[in-house]
């Protein structure tokens, strides 16, 4: 009983699921309501069917069901064979046929409707049904099942990528679930239910496999632009994502963006740099714009010292950029921290004294960026209090800008950051830091983009606390200047991925946004506030501030930040050991890889070094367990086969015997042939005779052993 | 061994030098009800094996000489009349006893050759209408010249099908030629021969031996064997499924004589050179190519795997 029940509940079920993923969307799809209600009746049917019911029950509890539903829905609390439900029941019949006779298919009422979908229902399961008890193969409707799930999330609005997922699942297993039904229909064998599970198992724990790691696996984007956009409006339309890399529009941040790993050019430098490009002074709440930059430009001569605002050191490094056609084409110049000077082959290039942003109009191919590192003392930087703010020149106002109407509670919010600290960089500092302890996450997609009266950085803040770096930079900048700290945006690209030449390569994914604060009497430092980033280290300020602020872990010696540079961007929200873990993990995806294929080769390698080890496994296997019949028979197979991988497969037309023979001849004992006489009794024989198996099973361990040799 | 018949065999042994298989052979047919072909040049002993075979199971032994004028009454009897009891009265032939020794069977009619295969297939004659059983047990040891053609009657290919094996005695060794002289020297040791069972434990032992288990993988392994007989390019005609039968039967009587209950793989591999080669009919080009029926039997063995449970055939 139960061995014929549990396959086919099995199946049902299965069943159940892939209906279900017909309907979900349907109904969602056409505002129906009362899913339940209506997956339910699948429920319902499938149940029937399972149990085999005689035709006229599964037909009177269907109709019942429809009839129960559409007086539960349609009507107040009608009784159910009052009259007035009977007139309730005339009017719908009348009107409708009425109207489907007139061709007025829109006056068609919503009960009729629902009627016709249970009917549909109802025929789809009697066609499953058909299929699975009589063809054993559901394949045409799986197929069917996956077309019309992606053509649903192709054409509309229907996200069905947790829905195809489940399809898969489902599809295949019943495949499986069929095929194994199908064997025994052929076979004529009655498979018991132990041997349908073996057989089952491990395709199941496939299906499992494949689809599971395809879930986890990265997936690359579509290769052909969205055909909707394409069939609707002859072109990609704009509300497409936006793809991450460096432009000069910022007026309007946030939404989601798609990776793009372009390469946009490679760096040659001793250690990771940040590639600075320009800075943006105005904050409109929706975005960056530069107040003055047009009358600031100056020519630039190859060899002169930069005019840029940033201090600088004496010793000189030099970072060679090696541009792609895409940087060519934009035509900036990157400037890794203090740079001091540009080489290149064609001289004439342009500086912004505004954005200090360097652009050329020649498509330069390569260039050196001379830069000099900066060295001082933690103390020397660390003690500069709020007074020296309040006395700055009037150029320093326009990093100060903030946006009228800006909500009073970021002011609030930053304050109260900043609260107990009483030096400028502190403060920044702690700005800084706050990002990194407040449930932040780091995310390129599903960003929000402001309200048409919302601020961007509010937003960020207070509502969604998930973005990218244009958020956290953002948000950083107008928390500096809400307590008086002169801040600038500044863009460019972060650090890259060492490439196998030991050259830095830098895509458009690497573009990047940060901070740069003025910090009275030092000057202009860069500040990192986006999670997942270790920072700016080209300017080494670090001496002693393990003792100032011990809880920072990043700036710890520019050494290890090189080492984990490598790594771009990353999440860490919750300083907990368990996120730690997870970032950990995050940030060391390649040990996924290389775990997956030392997993995969030691897999490999069991498998073709098996005849050394197996031996040894199958006799600590056996050693406890009990001597008799059947597990002297599973052993002397298995010490066949073990011989087979030795070379010694009987060959057609031997007998064991005769096999038995060889073997002992080839390891010069009578062993074998002792083992065979039993086995061969135990074969062949109606009965078989009781033998001695414990001296038998030290044979066997004996020549198994001798195997391994 | 097999006790009892390990008796014959020795008993045997005392006449026959060095001709165990042969000897071992003839009592796996005699226990399994079924009759032999010898096909060897004369001399070798043919007639002394059988003699000492009925007299160790203290059967009747007759012998009938084929000669090309043979009648068939001449094999089954003939009823004659009797002039004192006014009736016809049956006078049984030399196939009312137990071991019989169809000599140089080739020579006779047609005619006489199948009055006599009838028998053996029947187990009983029919003489003017009236059916009678023959003794039991009912063993035929047939012989056939190679040699000579001349003036023979070759058996047909449905008459060879029911002889159970067909055996050759094939020379002795040097050794044993010598032993044989030696032993008629001392005297003619068939006329020294005691009887060592009766045929009461005869027919005992061949109940026991029909007895024998043959498990359904050894049944499979006939079948591929005798299907084998059939694909083989060397055979133009394979083996009936009375082969198959006569296989399992003539294993059975093998097993038994092993001194086992159950039949092996390997009882069937012995036995079915001399079970199938008479009963194939060759291609003209496995004469050609000088390879005789017992040595295409021994590649069909070679190519059929020997199933056993636990094993996935190949």
């Amino acid at each position: 009983m139960i061995q014929k029940i549990v396959p086919k509940l099995f199946v049902y079920s299965l069943l159940f699921l892939l209906l279900r993923e017909w309907l979900l969307p349907v109904v969602a799809l056409t505002n129906t309501g009362y899913v339940t209600y209506i997956v339910g009746f699948v429920g319902v049917a499938l149940l029937l069917r399972l149990i085999n019911a005689h035709w006229l029950i599964t037909t009177v509890v269907q109709l019942s069901y429809i009839i129960i539903f559409i007086f539960y829905v349609y009507t107040d609390n009608m009784q159910l064979l009052s009259s007035d439900a009977w007139h309730f029941f005339l009017t719908e019949w009348r009107r409708n046929l009425q109207a489907i006779f007139a061709l007025e298919l829109g006056q068609v009422t919503d009960v009729f409707r629902s009627v016709l979908l249970f009917i549909l229902i109802w025929m789809l399961v009697y066609l499953v049904h058909q299929w699975v008890t009589m063809g054993y193969n559901i394949f045409y409707f799986f197929a069917m099942t996956v077309f019309f799930i992606a053509t649903l999330d192709t054409f509309t609005a229907y996200d069905g990528q947790r829905s195809i997922i489940i399809v898969m699942f489902t599809g295949f297993l019943l495949i499986g679930a069929l095929f194994i039904k199908r064997l025994a229909r052929q076979t004529q064998d009655h498979l018991s239910l132990w041997y349908r599970l073996r057989l089952y198992i491990p395709f199941a724990m496939l299906i499992i496999g494949v689809i599971g790691i395809g879930i986890f696996l990265p997936k690359s984007g579509p290769t052909w632009a969205d055909p909707v956009a394409y069939i609707t409006n002859g072109k990609v339309s704009d509300t497409t994502q936006r793809k991450v890399g460096y432009g000069d529009d910022d007026t309007r941040l946030g939404g989601s963006v798609a990776d793009d790993d372009t390469l946009v050019f490679i760096a040659e430098a001793e250690r990771s740099h940040y590639f600075r490009i320009e800075t943006k002074d105005t904050y409109t709440s929706k975005g960056w714009v530069q107040q003055i930059s047009e009358e600031t430009l100056v020519p630039y001569q190859t060899g002169d010292t930069i005019d840029s605002s940033f201090i600088h050191g004496d010793e000189k490094e030099k970072v060679t950029i090696y541009n792609t056609e895409v940087a060519k084409k934009a035509g900036f110049i990157v400037q890794p921290y203090a740079t001091v000077e540009v080489k290149s082959v064609k001289g004439a290039l342009t500086f912004n004294q505004g954005t200090e942003k360097m652009t050329t109009d020649k498509s330069l191919a390569t260039y050196e960026s001379i830069y000099s590192p900066m060295h001082f003392m933690y103390e020397d930087i660390v003690q500069t209090d709020d007074i020296a703010l309040e006395v700055l020149p009037a150029e320093f106002d326009r990093f100060l800008q903030l946006p009228a109407l800006l909500p009073q509670r970021i002011v609030d919010l930053a304050q109260q950051v900043t609260e107990d600290k009483p030096y400028v960089l502190e403060k920044a500092q702690a700005i800084e830091d706050y990002f990194k302890h407040n449930q932040f996450v780091y995310d390129k997609q599903n960003i929000a983009m402001p309200e048409e009266d919302q601020d961007y950085v509010d937003q960020f803040l207070f509502e969604t606390k998930r973005g990218y770096c244009d958020n956290f930079s953002t948000a950083m900048v107008v928390m500096l200047r809400s307590v008086g700290i002169p801040a600038r945006w500044t863009k460019g690209f972060a650090p890259g991925t060492l490439n196998d030449e030991g050259r830095y390569a830098i895509t458009n994914n690497e573009a990047h946004s940060w901070v740069e604060a003025y910090i009275p009497g030092i000057g202009w430092l860069p500040f990192e506030p986006t999670i997942g980033f270790e920072g700016i280290d080209t300017i080494d300020y670090t001496t002693e501030q393990q003792e100032l602020e011990p809880t920072e872990p990043e700036r710890e010696t520019p050494e290890a930040q090189e080492e984990e540079q490598t790594v771009t961007e990353e999440t860490a929200s919750k300083p907990t050991l368990w996120s730690k873990i997870n970032t950990w993990l995050q940030q060391n995806t390649w040990l996924y890889y290389v775990l997956l294929i030392v997993i995969c080769l030691t897999v490999l390698a069991m498998v073709i070094l098996r005849k050394q080890w197996l031996p040894g496994y199958y006799v600590r296997k056996f050693k406890n367990k009990a001597r008799n019949r059947e597990n002297f028979m599973t052993t002397y197979t298995l010490l066949v086969a073990q011989l087979e991988r030795f070379g010694y497969a009987r060959r057609t037309g031997e007998t064991l015997k005769q096999y038995a023979k060889r073997i002992d001849e080839a390891y010069a004992t009578t062993k074998m042939q002792e083992l065979t006489e039993i086995y061969e009794q135990l074969v062949y024989s109606e009965s078989g005779q009781s033998a001695n198996y414990e001296q038998l099973h030290e044979s066997w361990e004996y020549l198994i052993n001798r195997t391994t040799g | 061994m097999n006790e009892e018949v390990q008796k014959i065999i020795t008993n045997i042994e005392h006449v026959m030098i060095g001709k165990t298989d042969v000897a071992t052979l003839s009592v796996v047919a005699l226990l399994a009800n079924g009759h032999v072909l010898l096909e060897d040049v004369p001399g070798v002993g043919k007639t002394m094996m059988v003699r000492s075979l009925a007299k160790s199971i203290s059967a009747s032994f007759k012998r009938i000489q084929f000669t090309p004028d043979l009648l068939p009454s001449d094999v089954i009897g003939v009823s004659i009349y009797n002039p004192q009891t006014m009736q016809f009265e049956y006078r049984p032939g030399p196939l009312m006893g137990n071991i019989i020794l169809a000599d140089e069977i080739n020579r006779t009619s047609p005619k006489t050759q199948s009055a006599l295969l009838e028998a053996m297939e029947e187990s009983s004659i029919t003489v003017e209408g009236e059916t009678m059983p023959l003794a039991k047990p009912f063993f035929v040891m047939a012989t056939q010249n190679p040699i000579e053609y001349e003036g023979t009657y070759p058996l047909p290919e449905a008459q060879l099908d029911r002889f159970l094996l067909k055996l050759k005695m094939g020379y002795p060794s040097v050794t044993e030629e010598y032993e044989i002289l030696s032993r008629v020297q001392e005297g003619t040791p068939i006329e020294q021969l005691e009887a060592v069972m009766s045929l009461e434990e005869l027919r005992a032992l061949q109940q026991q031996a029909s007895a024998i288990f043959v498990d359904a993988t050894v049944r499979e392994y006939i079948v591929q064997l005798a299907t084998a007989t059939r694909t083989n390019p060397y055979i133009y005609l394979g083996v009936s499924p009375r082969a198959s039968i006569a296989l399992m039967r003539a294993s059975k009587a093998y097993a038994f004589i092993q001194g086992r209950d159950y039949v092996l793989p390997d009882d069937v591999q012995y036995l079915a050179p001399f079970v199938f080669s008479h009963r194939v009919i060759l291609q003209p080009e496995a004469r050609y190519d000088g390879i005789s029926a017992e040595e295409i039997m021994m590649r069909v063995i070679a190519s059929v795997t020997v199933p056993a449970r636990g094993f996935a055939a190949r």
